[in-house]
């Protein structure tokens, strides 16, 4: 196994709830635990999941198991399902050798929609995001999984573009062997091609 | 009123948070923003705009009105009573609101009819009305603010195109008078719809919320079936209930008038077509006042097709009308200058 | 799949903390759990209700954490092991059986389960429910991490069997929603037969005695915890700060000196069994440095108890100087993180820690201040709730008499905010609403005339609200009490109880009606749909004309979520754009800004409002609030 460097690694997968940010840090997770890595994933959930910021820390390492919170300024990948969401945490996590894959769709919080704040631009929020990391992938997740017939596998789809960019030490044979172990048997071939729809997305 | 200088927070400001909310109804049915709820006109949720239709047609906003004299423009003054039977025996006084509504409706002067639900026992509210039962359904003093003016709103949001009168209080009329002037391109509606405007005197009217409560202490569940308070040196509300009639000193009744009552300079309906009252000390007769062509020609036609009787208003009367109704100005226009 | 009931001893899986408690249980022959949901608990629960029948124990969500813990007391003095779960309030509310129980004694191995939540992530208080320990005078653990956990939850079962006493395992949300590596242990093969010896009764007198007893049973604790391998030290011998730690805290220290290159400096003195404290075991390392930092999760329960410790030891120790939430080193309130303990380590140390880099820190934090708007909490598109605050909101308004909704625990206490429309002006503890309500509907002799409006969800009532509705009943107290019936326990994860008619693991069970409870304590019980906000709000309306009495309105309509797996929904919304108003005076977006469902958006280039499909779920309620008519529903296959 290559060294992990550094070690501990950190990645943040970051959203709205709802977005299934849950489940796509436990495939990773299963992943890694197959792979022989030492693991910790810490999430947030609860009232946040009514249509607040959600996050998971993902701490990888193959020293020791690490507590489930990422210390400031230490993220190294941002996976973002929604960009706002995205922004919102590198003041506290960021670092500038900093990777990010983001679904550029927009959820506005409730508040915009009802006119009292303002979502920033699409140009607003690429710029500051590239202001903010060493690379940046803007993917448009939702609507290729749309596409494919289910807006909510745009998680899936944004998984496989963190494969396909490499960022992380587990590989695609490895995260599809964890979607087949973590999901139901129903739906695992219909997350199969999202999750192989976000790795062509990447070039 | 009179211009569109205010939105939801200036009518919440100037208005209803001081309590000078007539309840009429002109800010109810252009939006969902405000409600016509038994007797009262609530400001159910927030609007931010800066302008708005409720602020610019609301009788109690903005400056007020000026108007000639005590009884403003008057073309003629005389005493009138509806010559069907049915008509007077429904009435109050002497029936002629109902006799002129029935006579604009069947020559189709307008279509449709405006006017105050008759039942005493409900809330009362605006009705549409369109034959002669219902005319007459409708007859009789409610004395309690009804937001009728909301009724308005509501036919005049149907993409119909036929005329329509309204029967109402001075602030009522007043709302209607500047929805009749506004101009057709700044507003959803047709202005020129609202056709026929027939006033009611009026010293001050009664929320309706606090007048039920009052009741159904009083007649101990007891159904009222009509109202009246007498002119004065009277000095009683009446109450006609299925034990009979029952009188409370007026005193008690004094209570419940709304506040917005207090600021109201206007006892004639100075902005109405044709203004119509009780006459001192004559019972079974209207006192009628025509201020406009249009209101002459509905009294020419309602000779023409005898549907109302007329005679000459006493003197003694017309000065005793003059007087009151200078007092409620002055009383109103000094009020309104200390209290703003 | 699930590794909860895997025999492989020694494999090493992904589990979340909650799991490896539950899996701990289990490789200690557990044969009944039962809890009331609550978040960070309630996976405990669920993970074991999945495997009942295989794993041939009982698993049941019980009405509320009193009763959950008398079930599983039934299972321990039958001679079979039990556990129950909880949040930190359970704990409060079952706190008089717990006391009580514990005087008496139990027999088979009984472990409580608590999870705290500090931060408040996602709780109406922040609380440490630690305190249960002194009082009851009950062992207690604090795991560290997931695999912690799971040798945590076996062993209390051993240590609770063989003092004859129940015994307190505490997690907090960071442990028990994290996942790790774990490694599994072997599964029993056997369990005991349920027996309760008539000879052997359980109660609490003489009481004096009991008591006594108690305290022997602690001493007997702190005997064994002296040698547990779940205390430990790391660090130099005689280090310059001595870190005392329980609980996930363990993990940010460590990680905390890591990062900071104070190995040399700093030793991290590890505590699991945290009462009664190992007491030499604990003056050993106390002995060696003169500054100790302690560190834990929301109140100073730990550092209160070595001070103690170290102030009856002076003598031999020596002076201690203590650094900790009393000394403001650690934060009173919020939760503890590899952060804030670094920033502690650097004040006492004096250290210069490894810092981000300052200057991506403030452009980072300068854009977000221009550019990211928070994010409020909503009800779910669909969300009944927001139909049935919607109606209240309404009648409450042109009822103009200042009524007011005295709220609850559950998604439904999101009414405080926009979300709905902030009719909720109390909110306390589960059941408490209702209580309040009946005092509230005591005070028109005494002036208050504002019709006040108690809502509850369907869990809930069930929970905590009959006893206040028949003191409302009995006391004759006038007000509205509106039952949210969504068929679920929806806010931590859509648990069934006692009006769903289905068991923990999915079967159908008994079935308690609201109405019947209703009508039985002599209320007038009203149902409606509140999708049907005309029918709703007629029914609210009548009901405040007629306050001398409780009355009780349910409104019942399946949580949008479970709509949602259960087959959706059987529409579709547009937007006409010719009949939309847009911001024109007449609307001024009255659907998105005021009505506030997430699947409606503002398209700003038209003027116009717009559904969002991939957010919108097609429930129709919003069909009836446009004052335009330009929400159309279109009823879809």
């Amino acid at each position: 196994m290559k060294k992990l460097k550094p070690d501990p690694f950190n990645l943040i997968v970051t959203g709205v709830g709802g977005q299934g940010n849950v489940l796509i840090s436990q495939i990773i997770g299963r992943a890694l635990v197959d792979r022989g890595f030492q693991v910790s994933i810490g999430e947030t959930f609860g009232l946040s999941q009514r249509g607040g910021s959600v996050q998971s820390h993902v701490r990888i390492s193959q020293k020791r198991v690490y507590g489930p919170l990422i210390p400031e300024g230490q993220a190294q990948v941002v996976l973002g399902l929604e960009p706002l969401e995205t922004l919102r945490i590198l003041a506290l996590y960021g670092r500038p050798d900093l990777k990010i894959v983001v679904n550029s769709r927009p959820v506005p919080p409730l508040n915009v929609i009802a006119g009292e704040s303002v979502y920033p631009s699409e140009e607003q929020l690429k710029s500051a995001l590239h202001g903010l990391a060493a690379k940046v992938w803007w993917i448009n997740g939702t609507a290729a999984a749309q596409k494919l017939g289910a807006a909510v596998m745009a998680n899936i789809v944004l998984l496989g573009a963190l494969t396909a960019a490499d960022l992380i030490p587990v590989g695609q044979a490895d995260l599809e062997e964890a979607l087949a172990q973590v999901l139901p048997a129903a739906r695992l071939k219909q997350n199969l091609t999202a999750f192989r729809r976000g790795l062509k997305l990447i070039q | 009123m009179s211009d569109f200088s205010g939105g939801q927070a200036a009518l919440a400001a100037e208005v209803i948070e001081k309590n000078r909310c007539a309840f009429c109804g002109a800010c109810v049915g252009h939006c969902p923003y405000f409600v016509y709820h038994r007797g009262r006109v609530i400001l159910r949720d927030l609007c931010t705009l800066d302008q708005g239709r409720c602020y610019r047609f609301c009788p109690m906003a903005g400056a007020r009105g000026d108007f000639a004299g005590e009884l403003g423009l008057v073309r003629r003054i005389l005493i009138a009573q509806a010559v069907r039977s049915d008509l007077r025996k429904k009435a109050q006084y002497g029936g002629v609101v109902s006799a002129l509504i029935d006579l604009a409706l069947s020559q189709g002067l307008v279509k449709e009819a405006v006017l105050t639900s008759g039942h005493p026992e409900r809330p009362p509210h605006g009705v549409r009305v369109k034959s002669r039962q219902e005319v007459l359904a409708s007859a009789g003093s409610r004395y309690a603010a009804s937001g009728v003016v909301a009724a308005l709103n509501e036919a005049l949001a149907e993409p119909e195109i036929h005329p329509l009168a309204l029967v109402g209080l001075p602030c009522q009329i007043k709302a209607a008078a500047a929805m009749r002037e506004a101009r057709a391109g700044d507003v959803p509606f047709k202005p020129r719809r609202i056709h026929l405007l027939v006033g009611l005197f009026c010293t001050w009217a009664l929320d309706y919320r606090r007048l039920s409560t009052y009741l159904r202490f009083m007649l101990f569940g007891e159904r009222a079936f009509s109202y009246d308070i007498p002119p004065p040196p009277a000095d009683v509300f009446k109450v006609w209930t299925g034990d009979g009639l029952k009188a409370f000193p007026l005193e008690e009744i004094r209570p419940m008038r709304l506040n917005a009552c207090r600021f109201c300079d206007d006892m004639t309906s100075t902005r109405a077509d044709l203004s119509v009252g009780s006459v001192e000390g004559l019972d079974g007769w209207n006192t009628v006042i025509v201020r406009t062509r249009l209101g002459e020609r509905l009294l020419d036609l309602a000779l023409e097709k005898n549907a109302l009787r007329i005679g000459e208003l006493p003197q003694a009367d017309l000065e005793h009308l003059q007087e009151a109704a200078g007092l409620k100005k002055a009383r109103g226009l000094e009020t309104w200058k200390n209290e703003s | 799949m699930s590794f909860i009931l895997t025999d492989q001893p020694g494999l090493e899986v992904l589990l979340q903390g909650n799991q490896a408690i539950a899996r701990g249980a289990l490789e200690a022959g557990l044969a009944w759990a039962s809890g009331y949901p609550g978040n960070p608990s309630s996976e405990i629960i669920e993970t074991l209700a999945e495997v009942q029948a295989r794993g041939r124990l009982y698993v049941e969500w019980s009405v509320n954490e009193k009763v959950a813990l008398e079930g599983a007391a039934a299972a321990s003095l039958s001679g079979l092991r039990a556990m129950v779960t909880m949040k930190q309030n359970g704990v409060n509310v079952c706190l008089d059986s717990l006391t009580t129980m514990a005087l008496a004694g139990t027999k088979a191995g009984l472990v409580l389960v608590s999870a705290d939540d500090p931060a408040s992530i996602s709780s109406s208080n922040e609380q440490d429910s630690r305190f249960a320990a002194e009082l009851a005078h009950l062992p207690l653990l604090e795991p560290s991490s997931p695999q912690e956990a799971l040798d945590m939850a076996r062993f209390a079962f051993e240590l609770s069997d063989r003092l004859g006493n129940i015994c307190l395992l505490r997690s907090v949300s960071r442990l028990s929603h994290s996942r790790t590596n774990v490694r599994l242990g072997p599964l029993p093969k056997e369990k005991p037969r349920a027996r309760f010896n008539t000879a052997e009764p359980f109660h609490t007198f003489p009481v004096t005695q009991k008591h006594q007893a108690m305290y022997d049973k602690l001493a007997k604790a702190r005997e064994i915890f002296e040698t547990s391998p779940f205390n430990s030290y790391e660090g130099p011998q005689s280090p310059e700060l001595l870190v005392a730690a329980c609980g996930p805290s363990c993990l940010y220290v460590r990680e905390a000196i890591e990062m900071n290159g104070l190995a040399g400096r700093v030793g991290l003195l590890k505590i699991g069994t945290t009462y009664p404290l190992p007491r030499d075991f604990v003056l050993k390392y106390l002995a060696q440095a003169e500054k100790v930092l302690v560190v834990e999760e929301i109140d100073p329960i730990l550092e209160r108890r070595l001070k103690v410790l170290a102030a009856e030891a002076g003598p031999a120790i020596g002076t201690k100087i203590f650094f900790g939430k009393h000394s403001g080193h650690i934060p009173a309130v919020g939760e503890v993180g590899p952060d804030v303990v670094a920033r502690a380590l650097s004040r006492i140390l004096d250290h210069d820690l490894v810092q981000a880099d300052a200057d991506y820190k403030t452009r980072a934090a300068a854009l977000a201040a221009e550019l990211v708007p928070p994010r409020e909490f909503g009800f779910c598109p669909g969300c009944p709730h927001r139909a049935s605050y919607w109606a209240i909101k309404n009648v409450l308004a042109a009822d103009d008499r200042d009524g007011f909704v005295a709220g609850d625990i559950g998604c439904y206490t999101m009414a405080i905010w926009p979300t709905g429309f902030r009719q909720i002006k109390s909110v306390h503890a589960m059941g408490s609403g209702v209580g309040l309500s009946s005092g509230l509907g005591k005070l028109k002799p005494m002036g208050l005339d504002q019709p006040v409006i108690s809502v509850v969800g369907d869990s809930t009532f069930f929970h905590a609200a009959i006893p206040a509705l028949v003191n409302a009943a009995y006391n004759q107290s006038g007000f509205l009490l509106v039952v949210l019936d969504n068929s679920a326990t929806a806010m931590t994860g859509f648990q069934p109880h006692p009006g769903t008619g289905r068991s923990a693991s999915g079967q159908e069970i008994g079935r308690v009606d609201i109405e019947s409870v209703c009508a039985s304590v002599g209320v007038p019980v009203k149902v409606c749909d509140p999708y049907d906000l005309t029918a709703t709000e007629a029914a609210i309306e009548e009901a405040l004309q007629n306050l001398n009495t409780v009355q009780v309105i349910i409104m019942r309509r399946k949580c949008a979520l479970v709509q949602g797996r259960e087959g959706g929904f059987p529409y579709r919304m547009h937007i006409d754009p010719k009949l939309c108003r847009g911001e024109a005076c007449g609307c001024h977006r009255f659907c998105h800004r005021i009505f506030r469902c997430p699947g409606i958006v503002w398209d700003e280039r038209k003027g116009r409002a717009r559904i969002d499909e991939v957010i919108c779920v097609g429930c129709g309620v919003c069909e009836q609030i446009c004052p335009a008519g330009a929400i159309i529903k279109e009823t879809v296959a």
